[in-house]
């Protein structure tokens, strides 16, 4: 695990030159750089490989550094997270635990969301006026955020990336995210939330390359009140940049199973969940 | 439509009900079909009864469920992994269940559907690799080690034909840009229509590395860098393609529901020559949504530790 961390902890350190991961400001107008093109609709077209440059992913709240983390500034507005007195134990008793009870990084789980957006990996966008995909390198994430009333699939179990449904408010995409699933953290220090989890992310385009990123939390399982983290994404500009493969279940398969043989006596086939 | 929500110890039943039970809850009737001629080079959409976008392209743009694609073969070899000889089936025949399925569906549209090339079905194997996956076979159950079990069996991109294989997929189109998102395995594919190249041959990958063109109203998109750890088919006789696959897709739209295509597959190690299977997509019912595939979250996550014992 501290090997997975501190490969992860690369790609963060080289963005760290860029970013000292301060919670963005509010986008001033107009930008520093050539502005973000638009579609034929005339929104801003926010289609593209983005990536965030923080540390969010092993802590959302000021942090130093240790041998397996790098040192951060916090990415929650106001740094403080409004627990409920039981849930303020809760996340102490999960920080506890992190090793293992942090399922993206012990298992390789989904992230969801947000802490997909601000993982040490890139992602990417495609914006068509019916629904934007975003898939992350990470795992092969992936979402879909449908941009009319198709209404969310509540006779499913949650997701572990949620059901997102997107509209325009100005310039800024607002995404509302319901049916996420109670498994994922918003970091790897233990900050946890219900199932009753509602998320609600906007991007701004700052110029071309920058977009201002904010996602309000809401859970009243948990929380006693709403609160907000957010961080600037990053464009990709490298040429032919794309997004490649970070197979995490895979890799761990190979680390736990590689040289070693079915047990003694299993007969049943490996196909669709192997069950003796 | 009933929840499958088992609590938070999810069984398998969401690795595989949920692909399943997807396609139950989904009404699987397409109407007004407008054509039933077979051959996808013989249909000639008329400019008028195809939606287009803005750029002049046919509109390919929206919730597909795949029929057709697949790869059989004549006298294939006995397998331990399955208890009696039948033919591979591309992944969307798993939605027979609940209503209408793939092969009611090709008969009732009248479209070409499964291998096309050889028409005989004798696979053009070279020698030494079909001495290979025989062997690799007879290994599969029990698996020999890790490095033999199904990939279907491994919350892996691989599994099911990997990039290739079938179930609901959501298309977004640009100009630039094709994006595939596919129920199965949650995987997506980024193809761009910028004419670059594709990534430098170290670069391996299960989806492998995609870079689509427009050929008049058919949509070609060329593949390469996989990584060999694709198998065909959930059943399969040959259970991977090696890292030398090269494949060609072609989709050529009919009309606003069904869209043909052909896949030309050359794996130069494993074949003397290409093969090349043909299928179409139709188009999903309106507000037919992608469901999550949580495999590693669910029930995938007991596949390993049952055959292995930890």
């Amino acid at each position: 695990m501290k090997d997975r961390l501190l490969k992860w902890t690369a790609g963060a350190v080289t963005g760290l030159t860029l970013s000292l991961g301060v919670a963005a400001q509010a986008p001033a107008p107009g930008g520093a750089g050539p502005a973000m093109p638009r579609t034929p609709d005339g929104k801003p077209d926010l289609s593209g490989i983005w990536q965030a440059f923080t540390t969010a992913s092993w802590d959302i709240q000021d942090h130093p550094g240790d041998l397996n983390t790098p040192p951060g500034q916090g990415i929650v507005e106001g740094n403080e997270i409004p627990y409920q007195p039981a849930a303020l134990a809760k996340k102490k008793e999960n920080y506890a635990n992190r090793g293992t009870a942090d399922l993206t990084q012990s298992s390789c789980f989904m992230p969801g969301v947000p802490r997909a957006t601000y993982m040490p990996f890139p992602f990417e966008i495609v914006q068509t006026p019916q629904a934007i995909g975003i898939i992350y390198e990470f795992d092969h994430a992936d979402r879909s955020i449908l941009m009319d009333a198709t209404p969310y699939p509540t006779q499913w179990p949650n997701f572990m990336m949620g059901a997102s449904r997107g509209k325009w408010e100005g310039d800024t995409l607002v995404v509302d995210v319901r049916m996420l699933d109670e498994r994922t953290w918003f970091d790897h220090a233990g900050n946890f939330h219900s199932d009753a989890l509602h998320v609600t992310e906007r991007y701004t385009p700052i110029d071309r390359d920058h977009i201002h990123y904010e996602a309000t939390i809401e859970d009243p399982k948990v929380f006693t009140r709403p609160w907000k983290i957010s961080v600037p994404l990053y464009r990709r500009i490298e040429k032919n940049v794309r997004i490649l493969e970070y197979e995490c279940v895979w890799y761990l398969q190979e680390e736990k199973y590689k040289g070693k043989v079915p047990a003694a006596g299993f007969t049943g086939s490996p196909v669709e969940g192997g069950a003796r | 439509m009933s929840r499958l929500s088992i609590g938070p110890d999810r069984t398998r039943l969401t690795v595989v009900g949920v692909t399943i039970a997807a396609m139950l809850v989904m009404p699987v009737l397409v109407k007004g079909q407008a054509s039933t001629t077979p051959n996808a080079a013989a249909s000639k959409a008329t400019a008028g009864s195809l939606p287009r976008t803005a750029d002049g392209h046919p509109d390919m743009h929206g919730v597909w469920d795949k029929v057709g694609g697949d790869i059989t073969e004549k006298n294939p070899p006995f397998t331990p992994l399955i208890q009696e000889e039948f033919h591979t089936f591309a992944y969307p025949t798993t939605f027979t269940a609940g209503g209408e399925g793939g092969p009611v569906r090709a008969e009732r549209l009248k479209r070409r559907t499964g291998l096309v090339d050889p028409a005989d079905q004798v696979l053009p194997w070279r020698p030494e690799a079909d001495a290979a996956r025989r062997a690799y076979l007879a290994k599969m159950n029990p698996p020999a080690s890790i490095d033999y079990v199904q990939l279907s069996s491994r919350c892996s991109l691989g599994g099911g034909g990997g990039p290739f294989g079938g179930g609901t997929m959501r298309l977004l189109q640009r100009s630039d840009k094709i994006l595939m998102q596919f129920e199965r395995s949650n995987s997506y594919r980024s193809i761009p229509l910028d004419g670059r190249s594709h990534v430098g041959s170290n670069v391996r990958l299960f989806m492998g590395d995609s870079v689509g063109r427009w050929e008049g109203d058919t949509l070609v998109v060329d593949t390469t860098n996989l990584n060999g750890k694709i198998e065909f088919g959930v059943y399969t006789y040959f259970p991977y393609f090696s890292d030398a696959l090269h494949t060609v897709e072609r989709y050529t739209p009919v009309d606003a529901n069904t869209i043909d295509f052909e896949i030309t597959y050359n794996d130069p190690k494993l074949f003397t020559k290409a093969i090349v299977s043909a299928g179409y997509l139709m188009r999903a019912e309106k507000g037919m949504d992608l469901i999550e595939y949580a495999c590693a979250e669910g029930g995938g996550s007991h596949t390993l530790p049952n055959m292995f014992g930890f």
